[in-house]
C-alpha cells in the first residue's frame, strides 16, 4: 500500500444523462496523471461509465479514451455491488474492476486524503 | 485553530446558479478573513462563476484564482483579465490537491 493516502473519486452520476460523469473521471485521470494513488468508486448510475455503447454516453467519445487511458494505467474501477449490471455486454472492454458492498466503499473513503464526488 | 498562512483549497465544478457558489463564497471570504491563503479552483460548470462579482472580489482580497481553459474552451468562454486569473489544467488542479492544508471540493 502506498505511504501517502489515495485520492477518492466517487462517481454516481448518470453518463446517460449528465457531462459530468466524463468530468469525474476526465478530473480523476489528471490526478493519476499527477503520478498520485486514485481510487474510483462507480456508485448507482455511475456504472455506466463503463457501458460498452458509449454512444448512448453525454461525451461518450471522451469517455471511452479516458477509460482506456486509466485501463492502460491499470487503474481499477470500485463498482457497488448493488448496482452492477447484469447486461452481459457492460465493461465489454474488461477494464478491471473491483466489486465492493457500501461498507467496503465507506472503509475506501476513511483511508482518502482528498475526496471529490460527483 | 490559528488559520493563518494556512493553505486553503476550494474546488468549484458548479454553475452559477447552484447553491455551491454561496457555500464557496462563503467558505472563501471567511478563510481570508482569519488570514489563510486561499486557491479557488473554477472546473466544468464553474467557470461560469468567474462573472459573479463576489468571485472577482475574492481575488481583489488575495485569493489565487484559477480557472480551467478546457471548461473555457468548450463552453466558448473568452479567456479574459489574465492580469488577475490564471487559466490552466489539471496539473494545476493536482498541485493544488497535494499542496493545500485543507481541501474542499464543490460538486
Amino acid at each position: 500500500m502506498s505511504a501517502t493516502p489515495p485520492v477518492i473519486v466517487l462517481i454516481s452520476t448518470d453518463p446517460r444523462a449528465s457531462h459530468r460523469a466524463n468530468e469525474a473521471m476526465r478530473i480523476g485521470l489528471g490526478v493519476v496523471a499527477g503520478e498520485n494513488e486514485v481510487t474510483f468508486v462507480l456508485l448507482g448510475a455511475g456504472v455506466h461509465l463503463l457501458d460498452e455503447d458509449t454512444d448512448e454516453l453525454v461525451d461518450g467519445d471522451d469517455i471511452a479514451k479516458f477509460r482506456a487511458n486509466l485501463k492502460a494505467l491499470g487503474v481499477p474501477f470500485h463498482v457497488d455491488k448493488d448496482a452492477l449490471p447484469r447486461d452481459p455486454t457492460w465493461n465489454a472492454d474488461g477494464h478491471p474492476v473491483i466489486p465492493v458492498t457500501r461498507e467496503e466503499i465507506a472503509g475506501l473513503v476513511q483511508r482518502g486524503r482528498r475526496f471529490l464526488v460527483f | 485553530m490559528d488559520l493563518a498562512k494556512k493553505k486553503l483549497g476550494v474546488l468549484l465544478s458548479t454553475g452559477r446558479e447552484h447553491p455551491n457558489l454561496e457555500t464557496a463564497v462563503g467558505l472563501s471570504s471567511a478563510a481570508l478573513d482569519r488570514g489563510a491563503d486561499l486557491y479557488l479552483y473554477l472546473i466544468d460548470d464553474g467557470v461560469t462563476a468567474l462573472d459573479d462579482a463576489r468571485v472577482r472580489a475574492l481575488s481583489e482580497r488575495g485569493a489565487k484564482l484559477f480557472v480551467c481553459a478546457y471548461g473555457c474552451q468548450k463552453r466558448r468562454i473568452p479567456l479574459r483579465d489574465a492580469d488577475t486569473v490564471t487559466y490552466c489544467g489539471l496539473v494545476v488542479l493536482t498541485d493544488l490537491i497535494n499542496a493545500t492544508d485543507r481541501f474542499i471540493a464543490l460538486n
